[in-house]
């Protein structure tokens, strides 16, 4: 019987320190990739300056990731918000008719779809999954970098605490309730932009309210910007404090809101299994050493569930595994064929 | 017999099998239509207008 220790030591396994440089390696290209996704989908510098948003053609398009449209200097459009605006625009009142035979009124309530919106996340989705989360997404990369503060060891929160696993679904809770059931019944409120989101507080509210605070005095319409700290009311404070503990949960856990709370990361996570950009074990290399499950921040058992849905695909896994057992790309390892006994699980 | 937790799942061969490519494949196609008709529908309007206009209760205000 093979012991984990062994496997690591053995004479085809890559040194530690080899291993250690690569994943470095992986995690620095990946910062660059999301540092440079975020600064050009963020690049409307006038916004910063003068305290006002972008209203140019490109605001038509979704981003892939959390990006508050509301940012300064955001080109496109948050798709959580998109959908919560498209939602928003069901109305019971609409569809009013009279019915021919009875006579009497009829009210059709009317709902819409939002195809747009929706195609633009499946498109996405059915092609990367939750790579998305990763490499392309500005709030992902706020976490990234606010783990990156030391904190001593025991106020670390490794994932697979208790409680860890029942939290994972509370995104999918938030996803059904705040973006689409809530907007589409209560217009015209975004409740997860209006209750929950920090993205919205921190690359948009906070930056534009400062900006026309320091400019002067709004409601005299003298000042540059459109908004300002004087606006700020209970709906502010609720959102700087749930930003708050964001930013604190980020220095103690890895992306805590990507695991918990993030319904876009919810819609992505379902396409993981079957989007084409997708991970394999090479089961001809794999000894089942756990190495991929350890260093997982995301606390996925790799090996066992290479395309699971908590997944980002930040590929942390890939450069740990000391027998380059872990595959990603869009062709997939080939599985030996599945035997009666094993399909019965005999 | 520790490969057992691998290779025993029906599901995962249906996925990675044959049908690798169908079903991603039927979601892209399925997903272009979609856009396509929120763009001739005017959706893609509804977005617009909401995202050149300050969301205040994006930004905590509203």
């Amino acid at each position: 019987m093979e012991t984990k220790n062994d496997t690591l030591n053995s004479s085809n396994a890559k040194p530690k320190r080899t291993i250690m440089q690569i994943r470095k390696r992986t995690e620095r290209i990946r910062l660059a990739i999301q540092a440079a996704f975020s600064i050009l989908t963020n690049s409307y510098v006038v916004g910063f300056i003068r305290g006002t948003i972008y209203k140019g053609p490109l605001k038509q398009i979704c981003v892939p990731g959390m990006n508050c449209y509301s940012c300064p200097g955001a080109l496109g459009a948050c798709p959580i918000g998109a959908l919560q605006a498209v939602l928003n625009q069901s109305d019971y009142t609409k569809g009013v008719w009279t019915d021919q035979a009875s006579g009497f009124t009829v009210t059709k309530p009317l709902y819409y779809f939002a195809f747009y919106v929706i195609g633009f996340i499946m498109l996405l989705g059915a092609v990367c999954g939750r790579f998305i989360c990763a490499f392309l997404c500005p709030f992902g990369l706020i976490q990234d970098l606010l783990h990156k503060i030391p904190l001593p060891k025991k106020l670390k929160i490794k994932p697979g605490f208790k409680g860890d696993k029942q939290l994972r679904y509370l995104k999918y809770v938030i996803l059904v309730v705040m973006v689409i059931v809530l907007p589409l019944l209560y217009a015209p409120d975004p409740f997860f932009c209006k209750y929950i989101c920090p993205s919205g507080m921190l690359l948009g509210g906070i930056p534009l309210m400062t900006v026309g605070s320091l400019g002067g005095n709004i409601a005299a319409g003298t000042g540059v910007g459109i908004t300002s700290w004087a606006e700020a009311g209970s709906t502010t404070w609720l959102k700087l404090s749930i930003l708050a503990v964001t930013i604190i949960l980020s220095i103690m856990m890895y992306r805590p809101f990507c695991k918990y709370i993030c319904p876009l990361g919810a819609i992505y996570s379902f396409f993981n299994k079957v989007s084409l950009y997708r991970y394999s074990i090479d089961e001809s290399k794999c000894t089942d050493c756990g190495a991929c499950s350890k260093v997982c921040k995301m606390g996925v058992d790799m090996h066992k569930t290479p395309n699971s849905l908590e997944c980002i695909r930040c590929g942390d896994c890939k450069a740990a595994c000391p027998h380059q057992a872990i595959c990603s790309g869009f062709k997939t390892i080939k599985r030996p064929a599945i035997t009666e006994a094993e399909k019965y699980g005999q | 017999m520790k490969k057992n937790s691998k290779t025993n799942s029906t599901y995962n061969h249906i996925l990675d099998g044959k049908f690798r490519f169908v079903l991603p494949i039927l979601l892209i196609v399925f997903a272009i239509g979609f856009i396509a008709y929120g763009i001739h529908d005017g959706e893609i309007t509804a977005v617009f207008n909401k995202a050149i206009n300050l969301c205040r209760e994006c930004v905590g205000i509203g």
